[in-house]
């Protein structure tokens, strides 16, 4: 991506501007709390990204405890439940049987977080920046970070912090623009509309 | 009788006779008074739904629809058809400002693809798979979006592309993504370096559907300012649309079809046509005729008075409809053709006689007295059974040719009159001797008829018997659109409308009074195997809207970052080093495929170093990005929808102010087949009866207007055979002279059947008219036969010749119709000339052949006893 660091910053400064009515409501008030609100969750995801990156190069610990203990990290870390619903269709979810429905609840959750797991442990432990926070609907905040990867390489990496019940979870994780849940839906669909959804179960079980 | 009706017309005559110039003067005063009072109060009206009884069930129920929602009526259309949908689109968006902005032609525009509403919540329409779908292909471009907007530039897209690339073979990110573009691109550039202007289509590039297309087509709804004092009430927001389109032609660079179509817009071309048909045929049909009649005269000076008559008993005739009748329809305003024809009639039967014994040296009273004493009662029963017959119309449930009746029988009368009252004056003036001899033409011509008028009367009858093989597949067309002229613009752009389920005029309609009712009409007709769907309001609530608003939640939080950039903000590379730098990885990546045929065009485009090119390119590939972003950034902004947050310009086509709720049934097949229309109208008739729309209109109308011409054609035979008994008290006579018109019925029925020249709201006519026509030469000859010496045959008086040009005066007027641009028109020209022309065999040929088989008899039994 071209847009320095510096610009990305002014945009979201220019795009933060643009509250929604339902926070602006109050005037002054409301905007203390959105700001208060953002670095709340900038803080999260600072915390997250850190814990996140301690646990991977914990050398006390195997390969496989260290990938097995980030997958219990994240998944206390990310409104898995949540994730789950969205990511298998409406459509599809509507005529599993029970049996089936249970399979998915059990296996989703280990599937999801390995898959994150796979994603991002060669990535956390890599020196990053907090760009700055931009607010989303229903309330969730999208914390814009840059991890440096490589000579002058950076990978853009935009968590999705929604706060539920006093606790902010994550409940998507945008990686170069590219909605983690968004394709992994369209992944599922696909999927099941071609073979089905115990083919689909049998896949996320493994 | 008939002898009290001879001696009548000869004092009749003979007073006008003595009436001389004066008399003559006189009734040329009166059509002068009677023509300006025709020019200004005589009108058109081409609205076919005003034909009909109004009291039909089916219209009662039409006029209901019409009334709770107008925009059906008086909608202006605008239909336009360009080659990428981000050029229809932005088409659609100036010409919807131009329209929105101009409060003194059009009183509201609607045009649904760029109302704020569906810009802003269109996605929520799609289905949860295809959104799905459409926000994969958004997330996967959203890098790329928040690039071109800050430097929409070929420089940063070339380069953009090669950095994706080379990550997308990595992940396998965005690879279909990036192989659409590398396609589009592709045929974008090769365009370009063949000197083909070519704006480039994102939404086809992004999306395969809309690629797959060749044409992409927009509407708007415009509601004009109607202006009730002109004869088009809407032709003034027409010609405002008219100027706006030539505008954006010039801007679009003559790449979008636009095409203005709707109810108002088709009856302004209608009349164009109608009247330009109508004063072309005039026109051909006085030429034709004059020329007819100098043959037939030989006589400049009697051509003239015939002319003379036909002038004053058309002015005359128009003058009656002004009065009468008021205004005009598609059907009645033929009368003046028609006139040409029938109203020389009687001019030429009685002109022919007397110029025979004036050349005899006789006196102009001698000469009239003895012409009507051949051809007097004749022509005194050849009027009223034309009139009768055109009288036959009124009775009918169509207005439309009840209308042409109540004028044409009228008409008639009129000529009638005229004949023997300005002829007989006028002819003092006649100079004597003046015409030359005949060359003996016409006589050889009934000379060899009269040899094969057996055997040509034997086939032709027999052809009459193979032709009533054919008469189940006579059939009515009640599409009104077929009477139209094709190339006309508004019935090109209306049958655009047959392209898109949304847009299917022929459809059926159910009003309701509650959104239960609707839902429920809906569910039912949604379950006939000939019904494809139905729409109304609760319709343009989405399904699922929470799950989709998630989904959309989801994705604008992708998509924020990169639509919330500055446009144009960063300078980024220069076009060269982005050409270089994708070429360089597409050669590496690509042997074949989107990837290979762009990494071809770019190395073209690179040789040519052409900055020109390259600018033109970029122009072109950016031309319509701007209006995307805005779509995009729109789409975001997606909200719950229910009924009370449609807009208004939706909610009144589908819920009146009255509160009736309108269900549209739209059908599975093509229902311009005849066929598809009984099985789609029957099936959801059984239903739901109390139905309405164009579909039904059709249906409903076909079946009044067939019923009408059976109806008129009977009532026509009936009236005409009980007045000539009356008459004549012969039934023998009235057989003879009926017999040679239901054989040319039929002949033409087959005929239309061959032609595949289906009868229609114009040419329905056709039938009773070739009775009352045809008529009038079978009174002549028969009268005549009777006449004449024993032993001779009717061929040799001045009669057959009369009715050799009286019909060909007929067809020339009505053939003159052919040429008119509205096929309503031009189809009553095709099927009343081939009727008269089948008249004109039968009556000349088998009649004449009948009369010799009972002369046969009678001699024979004669013989025998």
């Amino acid at each position: 991506m071209f847009l320095s660091r510096v610009r990305i910053f002014a945009a979201l400064i220019a795009a933060a501007s643009m509250t929604p009515a339902a926070y602006a409501a109050d005037g002054a008030p409301a905007a203390q709390s959105e700001d208060a609100k953002a670095a709340k969750a900038i803080a999260f995801a600072e915390s997250l990204i850190d814990e996140a990156s301690v646990t991977l190069s914990d050398a006390s610990l195997s390969e496989d405890e260290r990938h097995s203990k980030f997958q219990g990290f994240l998944a206390e870390k990310m409104d898995l439940e949540f994730i789950s619903k969205i990511v298998l269709a409406k459509r599809y979810r509507s005529e599993m049987s029970d049996a089936q429905s249970a399979r998915y609840d059990a296996a989703f959750p280990g599937y999801m977080t390995r898959i994150y797991a796979n994603q991002f442990n060669k990535i956390f432990g890599k020196p990053y920046t907090v760009v700055g926070s931009h607010p989303a609907s229903r309330g969730d905040i999208l914390v814009d970070t840059d991890f440096e990867t490589g000579e002058h390489k950076t990978l853009n990496v935009v968590w999705r912090i929604r706060d539920i019940e006093g606790e902010n979870k994550i409940v998507d994780i945008i990686v170069q623009g590219g909605s983690i849940i968004t394709l992994k839906r369209e992944e599922f669909s696909s999927f099941v509309e071609n073979n089905g959804v115990d083919l689909l179960l049998e896949e996320i079980e493994k | 009788m008939l002898q009290l009706i001879e001696t009548l017309l000869i004092r009749w005559a003979d007073m006008a006779r003595r009436g001389g110039v004066v008399l003559a003067l006189a009734i040329i005063a009166l059509t002068g008074f009677a023509g300006y009072y025709a020019a200004t109060h005589l009108k058109v009206n081409t609205d076919t739904s005003s034909m009909l009884d109004p009291s039909l069930p089916f219209q009662v129920r039409a006029k209901e629809l019409r009334d709770a929602f107008p925009q059906i009526k008086t909608d202006i259309i605008v239909i336009a058809r360009a080659p990428t949908l981000d050029e229809a689109d932005a088409y659609m968006a100036d010409l919807r400002a131009a329209v929105a902005a101009n409060e003194e032609a059009f009183t509201a525009v609607f045009a649904p693809a760029e109302e704020p509403f569906f810009a802003e919540n269109g996605l929520l329409y799609l289905d949860e798979a295809e959104l799905e779908s459409r926000l994969t292909q958004l997330t996967k471009a959203a890098g790329l979006i928040e690039t071109l907007i800050a430097t929409p530039s070929l420089g940063a897209l070339f380069t953009t592309l090669a950095d994706n690339d080379e990550l997308a073979e990595k992940s396998e990110l965005g690879q279909d993504t990036l192989q659409k573009l590398y396609a589009a691109l592709a045929e974008n550039i090769e365009a370009n370096l063949a000197g083909e202007e070519k704006p480039f289509s994102w939404m086809a590039a992004l999306d395969d559907e809309l690629a797959a297309k060749p044409v992409h087509t927009r509407l708007l709804y415009a509601t004009p300012v109607l202006d009730y004092t002109r004869l088009q009430p809407a032709k003034a927001g027409i010609n405002v649309l008219r100027a706006e389109l030539d505008t954006l032609d010039e801007k679009y660079g003559g790449r979008v079809e636009a095409y203005i179509t709707g109810d108002p817009a088709l009856r302004v071309e209608e009349l164009e046509a109608v009247t330009t048909g109508i004063g072309l045929s005039m026109l051909l049909s006085l030429i034709l005729v004059s020329l007819l009649l100098l043959f037939c005269y030989r006589s400049v000076s009697i051509s003239v008075l015939t002319l003379v008559g036909l002038i004053i008993s058309l002015v005359l005739t128009s003058a009656f409809a002004a009065a009468f009748v008021g205004e005009l329809n598609l059907v009645s305003v033929a009368f003046t053709v028609l006139l040409i024809g029938l109203g020389l009639d009687f001019a030429i039967h009685l002109l022919l006689h007397v110029q025979e014994r004036r050349d005899d040296g006789q006196s102009n009273a001698e000469a009239l007295k003895g012409a009507l004493h051949e051809v007097g009662p004749a022509l005194a029963l050849a009027a009223p059974t034309t009139a009768l017959a055109f009288f036959s119309f009124v009775p009918t449930k169509f207005d439309g040719i009840a209308q042409l009746g109540v004028i044409a029988g009228a008409g008639v009368i009129i000529a009638f009159l005229v004949s023997i009252t300005f002829l007989p004056a006028a002819l003092k003036r006649l100079p004597k001797g003046e015409h030359r001899k005949g060359s003996g033409l016409i006589r050889g011509m009934f000379d060899g008829l009269s040899k094969v008028s057996g055997p040509v009367s034997i086939a032709t009858v027999l052809l009459g018997v193979a032709a009533l093989l054919l008469m189940p597949q006579v059939r009515f067309d009640a599409d009104q659109m077929s009477l139209r002229n094709p190339k006309a613009p508004s019935v090109k752009g209306f049958n655009f409308l047959f392209d898109d389920e949304e847009t299917l005029p022929y459809r059926l309609t159910r009003l309701v009074s509650s959104e239960t009712e609707a839902r429920d009409t809906a569910q039912k007709a949604e379950a006939l195997a000939t019904v494809a769907g139905t729409r109304s309001l609760p319709d343009f609530v989405p399904e699922d809207q929470d799950e989709k608003l998630l989904l959309l939640d989801f994705a604008s939080g992708t998509l924020a970052y990169s639509l919330a950039t500055e446009p144009a903000s960063v300078e980024g590379p220069s076009n060269e080093e982005g050409l270089s730098a994708l070429r360089a990885r597409l050669e590496g990546a690509y042997e074949t495929g989107p990837g290979a045929r762009l990494a071809a065009a770019l190395n073209t485009l690179e040789t040519a170093n052409d900055p020109e090119l390259m600018s033109r390119i970029q122009d072109g590939i950016f031309a319509f990005w701007p209006q995307l972003v805005d779509r995009l950034a729109a789409q975001m902004k997606a909200d719950i929808i229910d009924n009370d947050s449609l807009p208004a310009a939706l909610t009144e086509r589908y819920l009146s102010a009255n509160g009736d709720w309108r269900v549209d049934i739209l059908p599975a097949e093509d229902v311009r087949n005849q066929r598809a229309l009984d099985a789609f109208v029957d099936d959801v008739e059984a239903l739901f009866p109390d139905l309405t729309g164009g579909a039904y209109q059709s249906e409903k109308a076909g079946e009044a207007i067939s019923a009408a011409m059976l109806q008129a054609t009977s009532i026509a035979l009936a009236v005409i055979a009980l007045f000539l008994w009356l008459l004549v008290r012969r039934i023998n006579t009235v057989l003879l002279i009926l017999f040679p018109l239901v054989l040319a019925a039929v002949l033409t029925a087959a005929t239309g059947v061959l032609l595949n020249v289906p009868f229609n709201y114009a040419n329905v006519i056709v039938l009773p008219l070739l009775i009352g026509i045809g008529v009038d030469s079978g009174i002549h000859l028969v009268l005549r036969q009777d006449q004449v010496a024993a032993g001779e045959d009717v061929y040799g008086t001045s009669t057959p010749r009369a009715v050799l040009f009286s019909a060909l005066t007929t067809v020339a007027s009505f053939g003159s119709l052919m040429l008119s641009p509205h096929r309503g028109t031009a189809s009553m020209g095709e099927l009343l000339s081939i009727a008269i022309a089948f008249t004109l065999v039968c009556t000349l040929v088998v009649l004449p052949a009948a009369f010799q088989y009972r002369e046969n008899r009678i001699r024979k039994a004669a013989t025998n006893k």
